[in-house]
């Protein structure tokens, strides 16, 4: 087990620097000008005004020498600056790293505890009202967006019955309690996780129907085992080895779900700050966001490695 | 292994609910509020002639259970767009800013209600004939401010010249990424010859030099962080700017002061104890929450979660929507402020089928701009007959010739050698097409809608347009102002008078390649003129060249939009006011 996840960890850091080099490059070679929209705010701005912040910023130089100088940065600790927010980006990201996580993982919890045990009433109830029922509305989950379905709970919960805040992430400026910080994740959470809990009710669904066919199930419950332990001790046992592969599979999209969930709700989150970032030429924000996301990723399916090893002892790693 | 799997998922259980009780932490706030009675002299513009008057500033006690739907005597304002930097001197961009700067921060002068120019800073507005600007034979200027005595930074300290000087220097450190030199580079030197009194030199005439050098630091506070930087050398300029002493808690001179700031989510004002601009601020506190989704904020307001939106919040559809809600037609009020920009269509006057002056004009005809108006805004907002408003003391109504007449246009597109080819599109004897390209930016709903209704109109004319949008900042790198489209950039933007010398000019400005010989000598008479009469007969003149010349399609004049919340008093939306809704802050209060 030390060997492998030692093995993870040193895989990690190549992956983080491939991946550093690509984004840089992308960023810098898509269309699209970091001082243009600085400079077109101020109509009088001049070429001396255009070649003078360029210099300032380090933009004047080479890309290759602009990521050498970047990386060396990265490595002593230093993130850079925000050009948007004119802050140093760790002070920017560390709240926002922490919201979003708040976010995903309470989404991500909500979706594995209701997705996986209507997924396992579903395929007991396979073929009944119930089962239609619950794939219909799989189905429809699935196929909602996460903009029209949040907005909507906004309307309806919010503007509409006032139970719960139209967004934001507590009450601003006042000291939030336990209670007052949920109600404001309520929302979000739920409009994030709703499309992993049909994936996991479908997912589930399919993976203990098949489980349920098998001849070991027939000789358990011929053994006079209860119904109840057949399912949960042997079915669900076996379903559960494919349905953990996906859990690290499901994280990326988890977070590029945060950037649509996070916009909407005004939760001021890591995706978002990376959307923004993007959008607005703030190279250093998007860099540092891109990165940590994909440290969380790869994490998530290291995580997810370990789960498959608990859960299926064929694959447990010494 | 039953075991096993219990501790993973109380684990996990465990974590789910521990993080939602995670809040943000609250950053180091200037928590210390100290009432203040004092008498305060202030400069106000009534009828155009700025007044002195005494005011003592005692606020009123607040009624039994506070002030306000809370309770609490603060204002939450909902916007759309966040402000980069929190002081002025060294934000970059972000209309956003100018409401929040408002409250913090009060320039040497500032527009009044009725876009007059009143000194704040200053014992008075320099002028030829108070002998505090002078101008010389060569064209050489100098311009002396006079400082008010005993104004106040936020911290106690005295405003004087030698802040301005010391801005002006820290402005010419090349390190320094300054990204507004405008003002101060035109200056050839500024000296304080003492505390209260600075003196501007100029090389060169420039009639708008007398508007002022809008951005001052503090020096006692922003000098020693400047300096502390510059001792370590290397790329200090990029870590003083972004240092947040500097770019977010600098000392200003508002009746607010940044208590606490966590981009992305809030900032929040609290009154500045040394205010003595004007009478102390009545409100505790204001809450500007940052809410991206145009929609979401319409939502929030809705619910009133939020208390007032900024200009730069709802569009005009959603404001339309708010006020056409009888649940909150006793709660909100939507405010739509004057005519503050001009949304029109910049034409590529370099291209030869657009340096056609009779297709420029067979083109005003084929737009039917009053039912633009009419139908997406009901009427609400005003066809822009010129590119200032006509409010303003030069404007003349110089496009009104171009009525919506479809024949017209296709009568002089015939003369202009344009004939209709077999697909409806006409095409000129060398067999081209009259086909144009309209390009702005994605996301701006109702400008996209817009295209749509030219896109139609204009094929009923035999003219083909075809609609591509990009994001800002691929539009403005790639395309403005070096690639442009065959045809139109639709765009808007404030009033801002010396555009029209930049934008309409022959030189550096004229990107979209209008230059005119009649136009740049009118301009540079009304750019020589001293006196506000002559500036009115050249931008009149200015405007019927404009007329004439259709160098660009002046669509519909915008407005400012907001909304408040009833029961308050203050949120005044004035097209022309520095400090846009921020203003008067010291004067916002609730009245319930």
């Amino acid at each position: 087990m030390a060997k492998f996840l030692l093995r993870s960890v040193l895989q990690l850091c190549p992956t983080i620097i491939v991946v550093s080099m690509i984004t840089f490059a992308v960023l810098h070679f898509a269309p699209g000008d970091p001082l243009a929209s600085m400079i077109l705010s101020n109509p009088e701005a001049t070429l001396e005004d255009v070649e003078r912040l360029r210099a300032a910023y380090g933009l004047d130089q080479p890309v290759y020498v602009q990521y050498v100088k970047w990386f060396a940065r990265v490595l002593q600790g230093d993130l850079g600056y925000s050009r948007t927010f004119g802050l140093p980006v760790a002070k920017l990201m560390g709240q926002r790293i922490i919201n979003t996580l708040k976010l995903t993982i309470t989404a991500y919890t909500l979706s594995i505890v209701l997705g996986i045990p209507i997924g396992i009433y579903s395929a007991l109830r396979q073929y009944k009202w119930s089962d239609y029922v619950i794939t219909t509305a799989a189905f429809i989950g699935i196929s909602m967006p996460a903009f029209w379905s949040g907005i909507l709970m906004i309307l309806l919960f919010a503007v509409k019955l006032r139970w719960l805040p139209p967004g934001g992430i507590s009450d601003t400026g006042l000291q939030t309690s336990f209670l007052g910080g949920l109600k404001y994740l309520i929302m979000p959470a739920l409009v994030l996780g709703w499309i992993d809990t049909t994936v996991w009710v479908r997912y589930t669904r399919s993976a203990m129907l098949e489980e349920l066919r098998q001849d070991y199930m027939r000789t358990a419950r011929a053994k006079g085992l209860k119904e109840t332990v057949v399912i949960l001790r042997h079915a669900l046992r076996n379903a559960l080895v494919p349905v953990v592969t996906l859990l690290g599979i499901r994280l990326p999209f988890l977070f590029s779900g945060a950037v649509v969930t996070e916009t909407i709700f005004s939760w001021p989150g890591a995706g978002r700050l990376m959307y923004e970032a993007i959008l607005n030429n703030d190279f250093a924000v998007a860099m540092a966001t891109v990165l940590v996301f994909t440290a969380l990723v790869i994490m998530g399916n290291l995580a997810s490695d370990l789960c498959y090893g608990i859960v299926d002892p064929r694959v447990r790693r010494d | 292994m039953r075991n096993r799997i219990l501790v993973v998922v109380s684990l996990v259980a465990a974590l789910s609910l521990v993080l939602p009780a995670c809040t943000a932490p609250t950053p180091e706030a200037i928590k210390e509020t100290v009432e203040v009675v004092q008498e305060v002299e202030v400069t106000r513009v009534v009828a155009g002639t700025p007044v002195v008057e005494v005011v003592t500033a005692t606020p009123e006690p607040a009624p039994e259970g506070g002030l306000g739907p809370r309770g609490d005597n603060t204002l939450i304002v909902g916007m759309a767009q966040e402000p980069d930097r929190l002081c002025g001197a060294f934000l970059q961009i972000s209309a956003a800013a100018e409401v929040v700067e408002g409250p913090l921060m009060r320039r040497m002068i500032e527009r009044d209600s009725e876009g007059n120019w009143t000194p704040v800073l200053v014992e008075e507005i320099p002028t030829v004939e108070n002998g505090l600007w002078k101008i010389n034979d060569d064209g050489s200027m100098e311009i002396t401010w006079n400082f008010k005595e005993g104004l106040k930074w936020s911290d106690g300290e005295e405003i004087t010249a030698n802040d301005v000087v010391f801005t002006y220097n820290l402005s010419k450190d090349e390190n320094v990424p300054f990204p507004y030199l405008t003002e101060e580079k035109k200056a050839t030197t500024l000296t304080a010859p003492d505390p209260y009194t600075l003196v501007a030199t100029y090389d060169e005439y420039d009639p708008f030099a007398w508007w002022g050098l809008f951005h001052i630091v503090a020096e006692h506070n922003i000098r020693p962080i400047y300096e502390e930087y510059k001792e370590k050398g290397g790329n200090y300029g990029e870590a003083f700017v972004n240092d947040e002493r500097v770019s977010q808690f600098c000392v200003q001179n508002g009746p607010f002061v940044v208590a606490e700031r966590v981009p992305g989510d809030h900032i929040i004002l609290e009154p500045n104890p040394n205010f003595n601009l004007g009478p102390p601020p009545q409100l505790d506190r204001i809450i500007f929450k940052t809410i991206p989704d145009v929609t979401t904020l319409a939502a929030n307001v809705a619910a009133l979660a939020v208390d007032a939106t900024t200009e730069t919040g709802l569009d005009f559809n959603s404001a339309m929507a708010i006020k056409n809600t009888e649940a909150l037609e006793d709660k909100v009020e939507v405010l739509m402020g004057g005519k503050a920009g001009l949304e029109h269509l910049v034409m590529s006057l370099g291209w030869e089928t657009l340096a056609d002056k009779q297709v420029r004009k067979a083109i005003m005809h084929a737009i039917d701009r009053q039912g633009i108006v009419d139908s997406l805004f009901d009427g609400a907002l005003t066809v822009a007959q010129s590119w200032l408003p006509p409010e303003h003391y030069g404007y003349y109504a110089g496009y009104d010739q171009y009525d919506y007449n479809p024949s017209r246009a296709m009568e002089l597109l015939e003369e202009a050698g344009w004939t209709p080819g077999p697909d409806g599109v006409r095409v000129n004897d060398k067999g081209e097409r009259l086909s144009l390209i309209v390009m702005t930016t994605t996301g701006n709903t109702v400008r996209e809608q817009i295209e749509e209704i030219l896109q139609a109109q204009l094929a009923e004319v035999g003219i083909e347009l075809i609609i591509e949008n990009y994001p800002a900042r691929i539009m403005f790198s790639e395309y403005v102002p070096n690639n442009l489209p065959h045809g139109f950039n639709y765009w808007g933007y404030w009033f801002y008078a010396t555009m029209i010398l930049a934008e309409f000019d022959c030189g550096p400005g004229k990107w979209y390649g209008y230059c005119s010989e009649d136009m740049h000598e009118v301009l540079t008479d009304l750019r020589n003129a001293t006196d506000q009469e002559t500036r009115k007969r050249f931008f009149i003149e200015a405007q019927k060249i404009m007329g004439e010349d259709v160098p660009i399609i002046p669509l519909y004049y915008s407005t400012r939009i907001a909304t408040i919340r009833k029961g308050f008093s203050g949120w005044e939306l004035v097209p022309y006011r520095t400090g846009g809704l921020g203003w008067n802050a010291e004067y916002w209060h609730w009245t319930e």
